[in-house]
């Protein structure tokens, strides 16, 4: 008798801790690329997908900078981010336990991805001429900010040391900047500056490619178990191959709309080799 | 019982009443109130959308209307592929600043169209372009065919509000259209910073919306509380935050689910027009105007909510409750004394038919008159006992009517109405009334005055007739007077001597010890003479008992005819035997009285020839005089005279012994 209702006590509590887990919040927080209605429009599908899969609450968290957004993960503001290259491998450069989840295909179902220099109206031998013509970057921690633009630069014999440039904060502003004629070029990402064509943005120079964006644990606030369900779920998803999942994913975000698949670490050391050779203006986080 | 439920029945008569225009009172006050809002917010909405339109018209007028903007939506209507991007990238770079500045204020869109309707630039959105939009804004194909602005509220594929849409010409030939369009939530900002306590919700048809949202911005509205078929603004987007819209609170999100329920709710968003509702709750009354907004071809669309709290409203439902309470009380009152005065008057009226039934049967003559002595009340004795009818007394003057006057009367009014005046009771044992035919007759009354409110307002009487009373107390008298007369000569007939007149023995026994006393207390001498007539036996014997009889009578007339003081006092002792007694007299004078009677009876002559030695008859006189003290007695003066005559009988008779006492000697 004495055993059944220590038993009894332990499926309870073991209820009450389940539903307690229920209710976990989950925060979420996308990287700012676009303006932060895009990015809702892009991140909330994916918000209630999470959200399904976990059975628990999960909130948008945003920020106005890349900066931001790491401090808040080193934090433990936040539990789980939508990430670009650079970014991870400045977070990691700090604190390696963060769990890479997955890294999502672009269009073309693969998983990687490009930057480009883009322009309007200026031709390349601008870059060399007695006009120094002024250079859009989207963030001091964006792969396609000064890391790639720079590289694409050194194509044509230029250099972000003696161009002057600046950071819009935004993919989107890049390109919008080159159109207002803010800025000559711009270096964005490139499935970004192809939205832009219809305004006659034209893509001067592409990067090779890229190791994806990934979505990124904070294994101190989000536990195992979660992350692991959370990859098993995106890996799962097929929208090319499975007629089902592409519904799941119709709605969702161009960079994370096409799936995943897994991730590890070492997929981003190129970016490590680049940032070695490279020094970024902006210090250490 | 029956009182007090008609009681209770007409409390809740008056109450519903009162209920009713209280209710109806603060109805006209609150609609009047609630219609007050209603026109300041349709005047601050009129205003608001007049001044997007002049500021889109402005734009439209001052800068897009500029030869080279034209130029430039003419190059990207009139080219293809890349040269088309070139041209719509000029033409953004152009007006990027203008729509930067104004959008920055109230312009949420500016947007060219082809002329096929398709989309050509978005300001806000300039990566999409090309995609048809004939489906979803019916003012763009409206203008485009038409070639006329268009004005009004358009829900879209990405914003919803309200749209002004001009067509564009270069050289008069139709190149398309523009649009400037202004958010809802930039018209609530604008709202909200004219009243910042309000709060401002929208409520877009569902069929007219959800359908136009591109996927990813369906998420920016949710299904209203409300209805069914609206949506509302999804709060918890960055879109409705970017505008100013604050989550909401809690209350107000109680608020709607409280709502959401009711019927006039549900009726008045079904009739798709203007209305409001008022919500109280937990002392805090809320006014929600539903206002419609009717799309571009008139039709209802969408609703904005303002939402406000009414502390007029609540302090004017306040002020009905407590009106109602006050009302309740006073009516309570009212209706208390209602029963009160009810039962007062259904008392005053059995007092009345008692006193009625009193009056009429009193037997009494009763009549009230006011303090000018004019009749207020006659009751039916009064009338019959002065032979009047009702119709003649009421009003007249009593004392002028049947008073009967007399020499008082006339000098100083009416005895009865001075008295009563003087706040006393007035009777009298007998005064005159007159009869209406038979003239006067006298009456017993009593007169009480009335007071009303302290003062003496008149006064009541009450008579009666004594004439027959009269009648039995003069016979009464007659018959006393009578007795009284024959006592007296009874009482005279018992202290008199019947043969002689003179008193007789008994009188001599009480007046002699009267005289005694008298004497005694006043230490003066008093004299007792007995008188004895010589020979008497022989003059019966002589003469009969009859002229012994005369004899006895002649006797006491010579002995009261001498005895000339009022105070002497003749007396029958007993056979032919007399006394006096003299008060106050000395033995000399009592001597000389003893002898003036001797020789009186000497000088009456009155024969008697049995008398050995006049022939006459005389009489002996025996005296005595003494002054009463303690240690003598009546008898001692009686033994002592009675011994005096003896001795003038032994002596001659015909003479007076006398003898006293050692102070009177």
């Amino acid at each position: 008798m004495r055993k059944k209702s220590v038993l009894l006590f332990l499926i309870a509590f073991h209820v009450f801790l389940l539903s307690v887990a229920n209710a976990q919040l989950i925060r979420f927080a996308p990287l700012p690329m676009v303006a932060e209605g895009e990015m809702e429009k892009n991140f909330q599908p994916f918000r209630y997908y999470l959200s399904t899969i976990t059975g628990a609450e999960v909130e948008m968290v945003h920020f106005q900078s890349y900066r931001n957004l790491l401090v808040g993960l080193i934090d433990d503001q936040i539990d789980l981010a939508f990430l670009g290259p650079l970014p991870y491998v400045i977070l990691t450069q700090q604190d390696p336990s963060y769990v890479p989840v997955v890294r999502f295909n672009n269009r073309d179902g693969c998983a990687t991805y490009t930057c480009s220099l883009v322009s309007f109206d200026s031709n390349e031998s601008r870059l060399n001429g007695n006009v120094l013509p002024l250079i859009a970057l989207t963030e001091s921690m964006s792969t396609c900010g000064y890391l790639a633009t720079e590289q694409l630069l050194q194509r044509y014999h230029a250099s972000l040391d003696d161009l002057p440039y600046y950071y819009t904060g935004k993919h989107s502003e890049c390109a919008l900047d080159v159109l207002r004629d803010n800025a000559q070029f711009a270096g964005m990402k490139t499935s970004l500056a192809y939205q832009y064509q219809n305004l006659g943005l034209r893509i001067v120079a592409t990067s090779d490619p890229f190791p994806g964006f990934l979505l990124l644990a904070n294994p101190r606030t989000l536990d195992a178990e979660t992350i692991c369900k959370i990859r098993t779920s995106l890996l799962a998803l097929k929208p090319y191959n499975f007629s089902g999942d592409d519904t799941v994913t119709a709605n969702w975000g161009e960079m994370i709309r096409y799936g995943a698949i897994s991730v590890q670490s070492s997929d981003y050391d190129v970016i490590r080799e680049m940032l070695d050779m490279s020094t970024l203006p902006q210090g250490d986080l | 019982m029956k009182l007090y439920l008609k009681g209770c029945a007409l409390f809740i008569i008056i109450m519903l009443f009162l209920g009713v225009l209280i209710w109806n009172r603060y109805e006209a006050l609150s609609s009047q109130h609630i219609k007050m809002r209603e026109a300041a917010f349709h005047s601050a909405y009129a205003s608001i959308s007049h001044s997007f339109r002049l500021v889109s018209k402005t734009i439209y007028d001052e800068v897009l209307q500029q030869p080279e903007v034209i130029k430039l939506v003419h190059n990207v209507v009139n080219s293809e592929g890349a040269q088309r991007d070139y041209a719509r990238g000029l033409l953004y770079r152009t007006l990027s600043p203008l729509y930067e500045r104004t959008s920055q204020h109230s312009v949420q869109q500016l947007h060219f169209h082809f002329p096929n309707n398709h989309s050509m630039l978005r300001f806000h959105l300039p990566q999409k372009s090309d995609d048809d939009l004939s489906c979803y804004r019916p003012s763009v194909a409206r203008v485009n065919e038409q070639h006329c602005e268009v004005h009004g509220y358009e829900s879209g594929r990405i914003v919803v509000g309200f749209r002004h849409v001009y067509p564009l010409f270069y050289q008069q030939e139709h190149i398309g259209s523009v649009e400037i369009s202004n958010a809802f939530q930039q018209l609530r900002y604008e709202l909200s910073s004219y009243a910042p306590d309000y709060s401002f919700e929208f409520m877009a048809l569902k069929t007219d919306l959800w359908m136009k949202l591109i996927p990813g911005q369906q998420g920016l509205y949710v299904e209203s509380p409300l209805h069914d078929d609206y949506l509302c603004e999804n709060p918890h987007t960055s879109l409705y935050r970017q505008f100013g819209g604050a989550e909401p609170e809690a209350d107000q999100t109680e608020l709607m689910h409280r709502i959401s329920t009711r019927a006039d709710l549900q009726a008045g968003i079904e009739s798709s027009s203007d209305f409001s509702i008022v919500d109280s709750s937990e002392g805090e009354v809320v006014c929600i105007l539903f206002h419609s907004i009717k799309n571009i071809d008139g039709e209802h669309a969408a609703y904005i909510l303002s939402i406000h709290p009414e502390p007029y409203l609540f302090s004017l439902r306040l002020n009905a409750v407590l009106q109602f309470f006050v009302s309740m009380i006073f009516t309570f009152v009212v209706v208390v004394f209602w029963i009160k005065n009810i039962k007062q008057r259904a008392e005053k009226e059995n007092d009345a038919l008692f006193m009625e039934t009193v009056t009429n049967h009193i037997g009494e003559g009763l009549y009230t008159t006011d303090k000018e002595g004019q009749i207020t009340f006659f009751n039916p004795e009064a009338l019959r006992l002065l032979g009047y009818d009702s119709s003649e007394v009421v009003g007249q003057n009593a004392h002028e009517l049947f008073h009967a006057y007399d020499d008082q009367h006339q000098q100083e009014g009416c005895v009865i109405l001075n008295t009563i005046m003087n706040d006393v009771t007035y009777q009298q044992k007998q005064a005159i009334f007159v009869h209406k035919h038979r003239g006067e007759f006298p009456v017993e009354l009593t007169c009480t005055p009335i007071r009303r409110m302290g003062e003496i307002s008149g006064c009541i009487t009450l008579f009666h007739d004594i004439t027959e009373r009269c009648k039995q107390e003069k016979a009464l008298n007659e018959t006393q007077t009578a007795l009284r007369e024959a006592n007296l000569s009874l009482q005279k007939l018992s202290r008199i001597d019947g043969l002689t007149g003179v008193a007789n023995r008994r009188e001599f026994d009480h007046l002699i010890v009267k005289r005694w006393k008298m004497a005694s207390r006043n230490q003066q001498p008093l004299v007792l003479l007995m008188l004895d007539i010589d020979y008497f036996k022989v003059y019966n014997d002589t003469y009969g008992h009859v002229q012994g009889d005369e004899c006895l009578r002649r006797v006491a007339t010579v002995i009261a005819e001498n005895c000339l003081r009022p105070d002497d006092f003749v007396a029958r002792y007993g056979g032919e035997e007399f006394a006096v007694l003299l008060s106050n007299t000395s033995a000399n004078d009592s001597i000389q009285v003893a002898k003036r009677i001797c020789k009186a009876m000497l000088d009456e002559q009155i024969e008697h020839k049995g008398s050995l030695k006049y022939e006459v008859v005389t009489i002996s006189v025996g005296g005595y005089c003494t002054y009463p003290s303690d240690g003598k007695s009546v008898e001692d003066l009686i033994l002592r005279a009675d011994e005096q005559l003896y001795r003038a009988k032994k002596l001659d008779r015909n003479c007076v012994c006398f003898a006293c006492d050692e102070k009177s000697n």
